[in-house]
């Protein structure tokens, strides 16, 4: 039984849980990106045999996947994403004693960036997904040319998934299957539409991405970096990684959705990571 | 004029060599290095160089402050290769220059000497692009793995030099000397560590934020230096923004030879002077433009950030 079967509702937010089999095991928690749901990490989560006794908890974003919808205006600002972060881990509280591990992709990668000096020491590390610090100025114009190019309904689901390969957002055929079925609602009339209505949230781009080099180089806690490109760090993240400060990883047959590209390898990256950051063991003197 | 001559010539003129001609250049290099220790004796004077990452054009600059080789007995501490666009060119240079002068010149391995780091970081793909193929690569990938793992300057008192930094399984240098060092550099374990490790300001041994090696403290540094005798530990790997900096009561320095690292990153570039007597001096350096020099090409904007 996958941990994405069912969830509760906490505070309106769809909250999927599974504890640690032990309270030496690590809750990861997985935070999406804005416009995805937690399925966008249902094809690594298939494959996470080699972390079968850590614990899950996944949400889906306010207005995502199976969290309440909001009709006209939604307040998508850092604070309030971040406070929806602790609400989230408050409600499971009681069912874990163990670590935490923080894993985000884009946007859920810097509410994770802007949590997690809230939750030490019990924060063994952070993985960021594609997370890259985009200029306020130039946040508008992505956002703006990406929108304007995406189709604003799909006559079927099939029609939706191959959009999204042909596209180049996603380069996984069978990990496309998973996730883009909940980015969308069925229309009475047999059509689907996008389930959130991103462009409603334009306000709130700029700060999305805003100052992240600075802040996730801050985390006071094990820090990995998950890219598709290299070519995508800013000076703060070269001068951070040549200092040693974090731990980088490029994968560049992967797009920006790399866990869903590339789910087997983007789970022996989270084992490694976890088996180095659980604890200090040196090695025996001679 | 010998054909190393010839070679050391073209290159200094950024031109590459064919590729029979680094066939036989990395085989005459690897006789030379297989037949060096895991920890090579240098006499003072000596000049100790940090990481290069294929800054060529900055390399050229180096030398100009630093003195033309083999006027300057040259310690490179590893790193030669990735992120610049000629890590060919300057690695191919710095083999030639020590075929023809062994003796004054001393190249150590770096992190990024290594089969699993140079295919992501960009020399993997420069020596396809440049030669077609991923031979010249593979025959740099076996002279990668004949390079010393450290130096030590002068004797007692003298400095260690390393690429990255101590270990926890290394409490003397003689151990160093027992490695089985013809080998990719492996994801734990002393050489690892050697390589990848990193000064901080802790107290004992923490694991690296990097994803290998261990970050160590003064403490360390000093137990370290005074078992073996060491009155410096001389290292490269990490970014400095001044080009250099001593820490721990001047026990550990960290030299950075790269300016303007990744052409973007605003930083001085530094060689260490060792004297005769042990003395240090500092010479900074800053980046070059030279005509025909490619740069990086403007970053595209991310076409979606979701």
């Amino acid at each position: 039984m996958s941990v994405l079967d069912s969830h509760t509702i906490v505070n309106g937010l769809a909250v999927y849980f599974s504890p640690p089999a032990s309270s030496d095991d690590p809750l990861f928690v997985f935070i999406h990106g804005a416009g995805s749901t937690v399925h966008t990490f249902e094809p690594l989560l298939r494959k996470f045999d080699t972390l079968s006794t850590a614990g899950l908890l996944l949400y889906d974003l306010r207005g995502h996947g199976q969290s309440e919808e909001f009709s006209t205006s939604i307040d998508l600002s850092i604070p309030s994403l971040a406070a929806d972060f602790h609400t989230v881990l408050d409600s499971v509280s009681k069912e874990y004693t163990g670590t935490l591990i923080l894993v985000g992709h884009s946007l859920g990668g810097a509410i994770a960036i802007n949590v997690v000096n809230d939750l030490l020491p019990s924060v063994l590390g952070i993985i960021v997904i594609d997370a890259i610090e985009v200029p306020s100025e130039l946040a508008h114009i992505a956002m703006t040319k990406y929108l304007s190019t995406r189709p604003t309904r799909f006559d079927s689901l099939e029609e939706a998934i191959k959009w999204h390969i042909r596209s180049g957002l996603l380069h996984n055929r069978s990990s496309a299957e998973m996730s883009v079925p909940s980015l969308l609602n069925q229309l009475p009339s047999g059509g689907y539409v996008w389930r959130t209505p991103i462009q409603l949230t334009e306000k709130y781009w700029p700060q999305w991405f805003n100052d992240l080099s600075n802040k996730f180089l801050s985390a006071r806690t094990g820090k990995m970096l998950v890219v598709s490109s290299m070519a995508k760090l800013d000076k703060t993240l070269i001068i951070g990684q040549m200092q040693g400060k974090y731990q980088l990883v490029s994968l560049p047959h992967a797009g920006h959705f790399l866990h869903e590209d590339v789910p087997d390898k983007f789970v022996s990256l989270l084992t490694e990571f976890y088996n180095r950051n659980k604890r200090l063991v040196l090695p025996v003197k001679k | 004029m010998s054909d190393v001559d010839r070679a050391i010539e073209q290159l200094r003129d950024c031109k590459l060599l064919p590729e029979e001609d680094v066939q036989e250049l990395c085989f005459k290099v690897q006789e030379i290095l297989i037949n060096e220790s895991n920890l090579q004796l240098v006499e003072p004077p000596v000049t100790i160089c940090g990481d290069i990452h294929g800054q060529f054009h900055d390399l050229l600059q180096l030398f100009e402050v630093g003195g033309q080789p083999p006027d300057t007995n040259y310690l490179f501490l590893g790193d030669f290769v990735d992120r610049g666009f000629y890590s060919l060119e300057t690695f191919l240079l710095l083999m030639c220059l020590k075929i023809r002068w062994p003796d004054r010149m001393t190249l150590i391995r770096g992190n990024h000497e290594s089969r699993q780091i140079t295919t992501v970081y960009g020399f993997y793909e420069e020596c396809v692009r440049k030669y077609g193929s991923p031979t010249v690569w593979r025959w740099c990938c076996n002279v990668f793995d004949c390079l010393s793992l450290g130096a030590l300057v002068g004797g007692e008192d003298g400095v260690f030099c390393i690429h990255g930094g101590l270990s926890p399984a290394v409490h003397t240098i003689d151990q160093i000397r027992l490695l089985d060092r013809k080998q990719e550099v492996p994801h734990e374990g002393a050489m690892c560590d050697l390589l990848w490790s990193d000064p901080d300001d802790i107290s004992g041994w923490s694991k690296s934020p990097r994803g290998a090696g261990y970050l160590f403290g003064g403490d360390k540094v000093s137990e370290f230096n005074h078992r073996n005798s060491v009155s410096l530990i001389a290292r490269a790997h990490q970014l400095v923004m001044e080009g250099y900096k001593e820490m721990f009561d001047e026990q550990i320095v960290t030299v950075w030879s790269a300016p303007n690292y990744c052409y973007r990153c605003g930083n001085v570039a530094s060689i260490l002077n060792i004297g005769e007597d042990l003395s240090r001096s500092y010479d900074i350096f800053e980046a070059v433009l030279r005509e025909g020099m490619e740069l990086p090409a403007k970053k595209p904007i991310a076409e979606y950030f979701l």
